[in-house]
């Protein structure tokens, strides 16, 4: 495709997903350094594949582009190894202690970062935007029941993570 | 943690409003990467600037550059010329030598020129003023001096495989090329070179070709020239044991120098590094599009023209730093090759961002697929038959077990046939076969062609041409050099011609048409490949993009030379 091409889809696509991204990166990463970085990615992430976001299939890229760079955001945070690290988030040492809501909702975050593609996917458009299931069965290509499946699943998993951070 | 809390929060955050500094903030940054987006080889450093690990940097991109090419030669630049035993003695015996390194054809200027004293080297430039390397084998070290800023580089050389001392390792070279008997030597009698008489000998074995000129009385090389799939390297100005001063090898740096480290990771080898440097390359150096070829006479001279590239982009130096060693970092991938066979460049006039144009394609050890990056630099594991390009015989074929007598009275072998049909209708066929068996007491080797009005045109064993003659249409004789094959050299390589005419041409819409299929001699593998010449007003019918189609292929324990007939779908173009 030719450069010229390619610019132009570019700016169509970013024009149409901009405020989705703010809205979506931002409800992802709750953090301004984050944030940027995720965006960047993102904004990234499109100019490599811009060849892809050139159709129909276009959202579904960009939930990808950004949900991937939400996970290298975090990974450059926390690093390659995805253990949570303590000292940045603040959480307390003695494992009785509370975490403060903003804590917890950090750690939430890193924890949906780290989600397989699917699940991650899932909660965004179940909790962040608040679609209902049957809204994201069409989104995602599959049944209702499937998208219960990947929610309770990433739920779970979520739950398994942050166990014994608080009660 | 209460079962329903995780729920709790997320659906908090979800209903969470956006604060309008983060609309604003993706707002400013989506312009700014538009207005990128005028100058392509910008992007890189976006990234590079997201990268937030900080790779300790050295000295100038040119020098990193020229490091890595250089590298290459190491511990190997005089091994070419072990191949006749009366020319290496000298070499073996030598205790220091001089010589000047030339990549690519003669008309490069970019020379190299080393003194090399035991396992020290030390390494100029004649295209980068105010630096020299020294490099120690022995304790896997490398050391830029760049006098202009009074600067130091220390490279590590630990993650390169088999590295040896230089003597070492030509003796090494010595009795693995006397062990092979793939290699042999033919002497080409006196040439003369620049006025002066020189003995030339060609040596040649499947992956690389040398000619070595030597002085007549003394019986030491002068010259080197090596050619290996991907390369082509000169020796030249050879001269042993030269009186070298021992403190031009040293290692001692002055004190008013700065020492850095290069960060270059020898021990990285990978397609992802390389990828970036081909970013690097189309982006900052070609200005958007990809360079005719990367060979290594290239990247020697790629230095000035990457360091304007570098200074149109308006980088800070560190960033040029960064970006210098991301390209030298990849280019170890292609320098240090350890993929089968050769590795294929196809970039000539591609744009970066092209995804339909492949543009680099190589297969990694034992896979059995191709990995084929494109243009906009996306990879794909691809099949050897849906590669742009057929894929040269030699590089395809099996490791042969050798050539081995039996009670029978024919010859057998495998056969690998290209079809290359052309505008006028006719088809050049290049058979290519490798023998494995034939009967005692005879070197004549009868073949026969699948249509009595085909030509044959050359037969050549391992490149050199064989005697043939022509016993009846389309049926040959073949003197075959016993010698030769029971040394190992057993592929046969047969051109001859036919008309598309001879062919059926089959009375269906879009089928085109069809060929008897037979080999030359029985064969227990055979395999026929059609292509098309891009003038030849054809195209093939099931997919018109394709370059060349694999119509048929057999394999048998037991030797055929009938298979029957098989369709060649093609069409004329609109």
């Amino acid at each position: 495709m030719k450069y010229s091409k390619r610019a132009e889809i570019f700016r169509q696509v970013k024009a149409d997903y901009i405020d989705f991204l703010s809205s979506v990166l931002w409800k992802l990463t709750g953090d301004r350094e984050l944030f940027t970085e995720a965006m960047q990615y993102s904004l990234l992430g499109m100019w490599r594949h811009v060849e892809k976001l050139n159709g129909r299939q276009a959202g579904s890229y960009i939930y990808r582009i950004a949900l991937t760079a939400n996970s290298k955001a975090w990974r450059n945070r926390v690093g390659r190894n995805s253990q949570i690290n303590e000292s940045h988030l603040g959480v307390a040492e003695s494992p009785d202690e509370k975490v403060t809501n903003s804590e917890l909702a950090a750690k939430v975050r890193q924890a949906v970062a780290q989600l397989p593609a699917k699940q991650s996917k899932a909660i965004v458009m179940r909790y962040f935007q608040q679609q209902d299931y049957s809204d994201i069965a069409l989104q995602l290509n599959c049944t209702q029941a499937g998208v219960r499946s990947h929610v309770s699943r990433a739920i779970a998993t979520l739950r398994n993570k942050l166990a014994g951070l608080t009660d | 943690m209460k079962p329903d809390s995780i729920e709790k929060i997320l659906n908090k955050l979800g209903t969470e409003d956006v604060p309008p500094e983060a609309r604003q903030i993706a707002q400013k940054m989506s312009e700014d990467f538009s207005k990128t987006l005028i100058r392509p080889r910008q992007h890189i450093f976006l990234e590079y600037i997201m990268k937030s690990k900080i790779t300790k940097l050295a000295a100038a991109a040119v020098i990193i550059v020229a490091v890595l090419v250089g590298l290459h030669f190491v511990g190997n630049p005089l091994a070419p010329t072990v191949t006749w035993a009366k020319v290496i003695q000298p070499i073996l015996n030598a205790q220091t030598a001089t010589l000047d390194i030339l990549i690519g054809s003669q008309e490069n200027q970019h020379v190299i020129h080393d003194e090399v004293m035991g396992s020290r080297i030390r390494r100029t430039f004649s295209d980068v003023n105010h630096s020299e390397i020294i490099i120690d084998l022995e304790q896997q070290k490398m050391l830029t001096f760049e006098h202009a800023t009074k600067t130091a580089v220390f490279i590590e050389l630990g993650g390169l495989d088999n590295f040896k001392n230089y003597l070492e390792e030509l003796q090494d070279l010595i009795i693995r090329l006397q062990d092979n008997p793939d290699f042999q030597v033919e002497d080409r009698g006196l040439q003369k070179i620049e006025g002066r008489d020189h003995i030339v000998f060609v040596a040649e074995s499947q992956k690389e070709t040398i000619t070595i000129w030597a002085d007549p009385e003394t019986a030491l090389p002068t010259r080197i020239e090596q050619k290996t799939p991907n390369m082509q390297i000169v020796c030249d100005n050879l001269q042993f044991d030269v009186v070298l001063d021992e403190s031009r090898f040293s290692m001692k740096v002055p004190d008013d120098y700065t020492i850095q480290n290069a960060g270059i990771d020898f021990r990285k080898n990978n397609e992802s590094d390389f990828i970036e440097t081909l970013r690097i390359w189309a982006e900052i150096i070609e200005d958007g599009h990809f360079p005719d070829s990367i060979n290594l006479e290239d990247v020697v001279k790629v230095g000035p023209k990457f360091e304007q590239g570098l200074k149109r982009a308006n980088l800070t130096e560190q960033q040029q730093l960064k970006v210098a060693t991301r390209f030298g970092q990849g280019l170890v991938f292609i320098r240090f090759f350890k993929g089968q066979g050769k590795w294929h460049w196809n970039g000539v006039g591609v744009e970066l961002g092209d995804a339909e144009t492949p543009i680099f394609w190589y297969r990694p050890e034992d896979s059995e697929t191709y990995r084929v990056i494109y243009g906009d630099l996306h990879v794909e594991d691809v099949a050897p038959e849906g590669l742009p390009e057929p894929i040269p015989a030699e590089e395809t074929a099996e490791a042969s077990i050798g050539y081995q007598k039996w009670s029978k009275s024919e010859f057998v072998g495998t056969q690998e046939d290209l079809w290359y049909i052309e505008a006028s209708g006719d088809i050049g066929v290049r058979s290519d076969l490798t023998l494995l068996k034939g009967p005692e007491g005879t070197n004549v080797i009868p073949i026969s062609l699948p249509y009595a009005g085909g030509k044959l045109t050359s037969v050549t064993l391992d490149k050199v041409a064989i005697p043939f003659r022509q016993m009846d249409t389309g049926r040959y004789e073949l003197e075959l050099p016993l010698e030769k094959l029971f040394a190992g050299q057993t592929k046969i390589r047969c051109k001859w011609t036919l008309s598309l005419d001879m062919l059926e041409k089959v009375d269906k819409v879009d089928y085109g048409y069809r060929t008897v299929l037979k080999s030359l001699i029985p064969v227990v593998s055979y395999r026929l490949r059609v292509s098309l010449a891009p003038d030849s007003g054809f195209e093939f019918t099931k997919d018109t993009s394709k370059k060349w189609i694999v119509p048929f292929t057999f394999n048998a324990p037991n030797p055929h030379d009938h298979f029957g007939s098989c369709g060649i779908q093609i069409r004329k173009r609109d």
